[in-house]
């Protein structure tokens, strides 16, 4: 055994030093590879921690949220419904949510605005103002600080409390007056007494709180109605019973079950991955030509090199185990530094250089810096589309290169 | 289909290996149409380098099959929360027709790779080829078997529907269901599965022993080593997994591999499948013994693998039982679950 | 120690450009002698060398090294023996460029894995013996031509080879060098060693060290001794 591994280390050695001797043609391979892996490893981590994220405020939203739906478009909840909702056997509660989109011409952006129901510790669902932790997810303890620092209590008459992403956009902060256009045209001034802090910008970025009858007047929406309603069951595992039964007591009644939303979230998330992965496909592909193609034209140095080796008396399988550890060397080093510098900049740069093309999905994104979540499942990914492939693509290459006769090195003439 | 970045690793392992396999095997039969030791043509001299390749090829082979056997478990494990009822891998696998034999196919061909590669090996001692033929028709029988199972998996991925109603762990390998071969196995009294893992496991250790030091029963062993393979999944399904879950009822193979058991299962179903490719692969040499060229060497090389098997068998059964042992759960009662 | 019955080698065969270059030589070569291959260029002696070294295959006929039969061993075999058989000098000093003397010498000795520190102690006193001990550190671009080959032959010998093999040893040195060169032939024959040179360089197949001389011609013997 052991004069395998002092084999192994002399090829090793002689590896590194003759991939030290061809910097300029392994430089330019291994930047290139690394801005795979980076690019590759970049799209992943965002998306899944973005799923995550979405995740957990997602495990934190009521189990029922109830709409009511006319001709499909979804419409202004009465309040005469809530009743007969309470009714139910297994309801434990029915809390009203007035909530809406605000459009902001001035800076292009929509706004959600948000009445908060009553304080958290009296609300049934507990849910709308923290995220519930999953007690089974082991970056729990990162995240187990309310949503924003808000008690949950509605702002006062005149007064809101915006999100981030609001304050940024506007330029605005606490003790600013905010103006907003009512239904009727009508200008309304409230002063921003708050902003929500900036943990998991995700969802309260675009949040203004506002109070009840500010935001009925806003909206212009009469006091028998609400947007939609929560229903919290007693039982979870009632929670598909208790929603056939409101579809079947109120017909126009759209209930929407969490699991529901999360499984959707699943998907939708899967998907935005996988069709980036598609999309860079290509990159890979052209990665791999290349790579096939820098592996398979050996310059007149290197093929010289190893005709020598081959007449010195190294055999085509210590080749071939040389080229083995070189294929590995600059794998292992661009799959990490892509891996960390992709870490890097979803991370702790908030994805600058993509972050355009990723998020895409209103103008006022959150500048959040996601929780770093990183796991098994998405580096064994990420070593199946970069490193197999690249691998697979030197085999035939460096057989040739291994197969080179040991009397070419009789037959040269000159340098 | 589901379209997912680990999805379409798997994919793209699956189609590799097929590809590098088809590759390997198509100059396969080139070597064994033309192969004259005899000669000093050329053809020969091309086909003796290509022979070189093959073996790097089904090297690399090898050693993706057994990555892309974890990486499907684990992506059947992560894909869990998009199907109803699923937990796990198993209730994963069991979203369409194909998941199962997929995972059985890729068993079977790792193991029949690590097979071949034993061959070629003991092949490459022998200064006359001697083995050429055979390797390459047992190339030749493999290739197809990995081709079926590229096709099953894209069946099984590409068949995929979100939200469609599965049964998992719990109820597939479960002493109540009444059908199926996992609740069969699930539903099999623990104690005795348990002394007929440690008695099988004491006859294949020990003719294991004498068949390294003696030399002989070496066929027995290799047969043995088969069944050992067979009775320690069943053994896990139907107790093992009892003890380090903790759970009297709880019986999947396939959460031992998750993070909350230390990544347990890795290291058992890598012992175990160790254990089997060496035990065959002893076995697989034994009718060369007498071949000119491979006499002085051979019963070395049957020797180790022997060895190793044992080795890793008997490693195997130590992480059982400590498994077992440092399990808080008694099953003192006979299983009426 | 060396024989061969009736090799051929044919190039590129059933192509356009097929060429025999060697047509059924019989030679036998003994041991600890001195053998000279010579002929006019193209005649094949680097080719006949490459085979007599168990570089390459022939196309037919048999090898025998110390009566085994090596013809149709597969390359991994051939390289085993060759690499503890043979020592190689080529009419180029061939040195890898870019690492040091010392590594260069060390190179054929990689495969097998030796401990680090005798094979250094080895390479090292290969390297004193042809006055190069100075040189150990130094790369190979800074090496004078004598220089460089005083260093291939060290290499030549790390394995401790039984038998040497030259291809035109001598066509790239001056006479000065070129004498030098076969006194440390004369001191490998004191050793023991076999050696075998391809030249056409009467300086080489003239010297007294010298014992036999075979002369090639379109790929034959051609049957008198010189
Ligand atoms: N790989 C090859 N393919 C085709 N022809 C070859 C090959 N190698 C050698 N030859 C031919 O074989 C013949 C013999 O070549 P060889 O190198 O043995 O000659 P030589 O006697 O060593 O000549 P010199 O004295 O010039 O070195 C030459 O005509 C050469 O062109
Ligand atoms: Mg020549």
């Amino acid at each position: 055994m052991t004069p395998w591994i002092e084999k192994q280390r002399y090829i090793i050695d002689f590896t590194i030093s003759s991939l030290l001797r061809r910097k300029v043609k392994n430089i330019g391979l291994l930047a290139l590879y690394t801005l795979i892996v980076f690019i590759l490893a970049s799209t992943m981590f965002f998306t899944y921690s973005i799923k995550k994220e979405a995740k957990l405020i997602l495990q934190g939203s009521p189990e029922i949220v109830v709409q009511k739906i006319v001709a499909g478009r979804h419409d202004l909840f009465p309040v005469d419904y809530i009743e007969p909702i309470k009714a139910i056997r297994g309801v434990a509660d029915v809390e009203s949510r007035l909530w809406g989109y605000y459009y902001d011409s001035l800076v292009q952006a929509n706004y959600t605005v948000l009445v908060p129901s009553r304080p958290v510790d009296k609300s049934q669902s507990n849910a709308r103002t923290t995220v519930v932790v999953d007690p089974n997810d082991p970056h729990a303890a990162d995240v187990d600080k309310p949503l924003y620092d808000y008690d949950g209590a509605a702002p006062e008459a005149g007064t809101i409390v915006i999100g981030n992403g609001v304050a940024r956009m506007r330029e605005i902060g606490v003790g600013d007056f905010m103006p907003f256009m009512a239904f009727d045209g009508q200008i309304m001034n409230l002063k921003v007494i708050g902003t929500l802090s900036a943990e998991s910008e995700l969802v309260s970025s675009d949040l203004i709180l506002v109070n009840g009858a500010d935001f009925r007047k806003l909206f212009g929406i009469a006091e028998q109605f609400v947007t939609d309603v929560i229903v919290t069951v007693k039982n979870p595992s009632e929670v598909g019973m208790v929603a056939g039964k409101i579809k079947k007591k109120l017909q126009s009644a759209r209930p929407i079950i969490r699991e529901e939303i999360l499984r959707t979230y699943d998907s939708i998330f899967n998907w935005r991955g996988g069709m980036m992965i598609v999309v860079f496909s290509a990159a890979v592909l052209a990665f791999v030509i290349f790579a096939w193609d820098k592996a398979s034209g050996l310059s007149a140095g290197e093929r010289r090199e190893i005709g020598i080796l081959k007449a010195v008396g190294w055999e085509t399988g210590d080749v071939i185990q040389m080229k083995f550890w070189e294929g590995a060397m600059v794998s292992l080093s661009a799959y990490f530094s892509g891996v960390i510098l992709a870490y890097i900049h979803v991370f702790f740069t908030g994805s600058a250089v993509f972050e355009p093309a990723l998020k895409g999905w209103s103008a006022l994104y959150p500048h959040f810096s996601l929780t770093p979540y990183v796991n098994a499942e998405q580096l064994t990914t990420l070593f199946f589309l970069t490193v197999v492939p690249y691998t697979v693509a030197t085999i035939v290459p460096t057989w040739r290169a291994a197969t080179i006769d040991p009397d070419t090195a009789m037959r040269h003439t000159g340098e | 289909m589901i379209l997912n970045p680990t999805i379409i690793a798997n994919l793209l392992a699956s189609y590799i290996g097929s590809f590098m396999l088809l590759y390997a095997a198509y100059y396969g039969v080139q070597i064994l149409k033309h192969w004259n030791i005899d000669s000093g043509d050329e053809l020969q001299l091309v086909l003796e380098r290509k022979t070189y390749l093959i073996s790097t090829v089904l090297s690399y082979v090898f050693g993706l099959q057994l990555l892309s056997l974890f990486l499907f478990i684990f992506t059947a494990d992560a894909l869990g929360p998009l199907f109803v009822g699923a937990m796990c891998a198993a209730g994963t696998l069991n979203v369409n027709g194909f998941g199962y034999p997929t995972l059985e196919l890729k068993i079977l061909n790792f193991i029949l790779a690590g097979l071949w590669l034993v061959l070629n090996h003991a092949d490459n001692q022998g200064y006359d080829y001697p083995l050429i033929k055979k390797k390459y028709w047992l190339l030749a029988v493999v290739a197809p078997f990995i081709v079926i199972e590229t096709v099953l998996e894209s069946f099984y991925f590409l068949g995929m529907r979100a939200n469609v109603i599965t049964s998992c762990c719990g109820s597939l390998f479960s002493s109540e269901n009444v059908e199926g071969l996992g609740s069969e196995i699930a539903a099999l009294p623990a104690k005795p599965v348990l002394w007929t893992f440690y008695l099988t496991m004491l006859a294949t250790l020990s003719c294991g022993a004498f068949a390294y030091l003696k030399r002989r029963g070496g066929y027995v062993y290799a047969g043995l080593s088969l069944l050992m393979f067979a009775v320690s999944l069943l053994a896990i399904i139907s107790a093992i997994s009892l003890y380090i879950y903790e759970l009297p009822t709880h019986h999947c193979p396939f959460c031992i591999i998750m993070e909350d058991y230390q990544y347990i299962g890795y290291l058992l179903y890598l012992l175990l499948f160790g254990g089997v490719v060496t035990g065959m692969g002893s076995g697989l040499l034994l009718p060369f013994r007498e071949v000119a060229s491979l006499k002085p060497l051979l019963g070395g090389i049957i020797g180790k693998l022997t060895l190793a098997s044992v080795l890793m068998y008997a490693l195997f059964t130590a992480l059982v039982s400590y498994e077992i042992l440092s399990s808080s759960l008694v099953i003192s009662y006979e299983v009426v679950y | 120690m060396i024989e061969l019955l009736n090799v051929r080698k044919v190039f590129n065969a059933g192509s356009p450009s097929e060429f025999s270059a060697i047509n059924g030589v019989d030679l036998r070569i003994a041991e600890n002698r001195v053998t000279v291959l010579k002929g006019p260029s193209g005649s094949g002696k680097t080719t006949l060398l490459s085979i007599v070294g168990c570089m390459s295959r022939p196309s037919a006929g048999r090898v025998k090294l110390r009566d085994r039969e090596i013809t149709s061993l597969p390359e991994r075999f051939l390289t085993d023996i060759r690499r503890k058989t043979f020592g190689f000098i080529f009419q180029q000093p061939n040195l890898i460029k870019g690492i040091s003397v010392l590594e260069n010498v060390m190179l054929p000795a990689y495969p097998l894995g030796e401990k680090r520190t005798t094979l250094k102690v080895k390479a090292l006193h290969g390297l004193n013996e042809l006055n190069l001990s100075g040189k150990a550190a130094s790369k190979v671009e800074w090496l004078s031509g004598g220089e460089a080959q005083r260093v291939s032959i060290v290499r030549a010998l790390i394995n401790d080879p039984q038998i040497i093999i030259a291809d035109e040893p001598t066509a790239h040195l001056d006479t000065k060098l070129s004498y030098r060169f076969m006194e440390i032939v004369e001191q490998f024959k004191a050793q023991g060693k076999t050696v075998i040179i391809t030249s056409h360089d009467p300086l080489v197949y003239d010297s007294k060290t010298v014992d036999d001389v075979v002369n090639l011609r379109d790929g034959k013997l051609e049957s008198e001794p010189a």
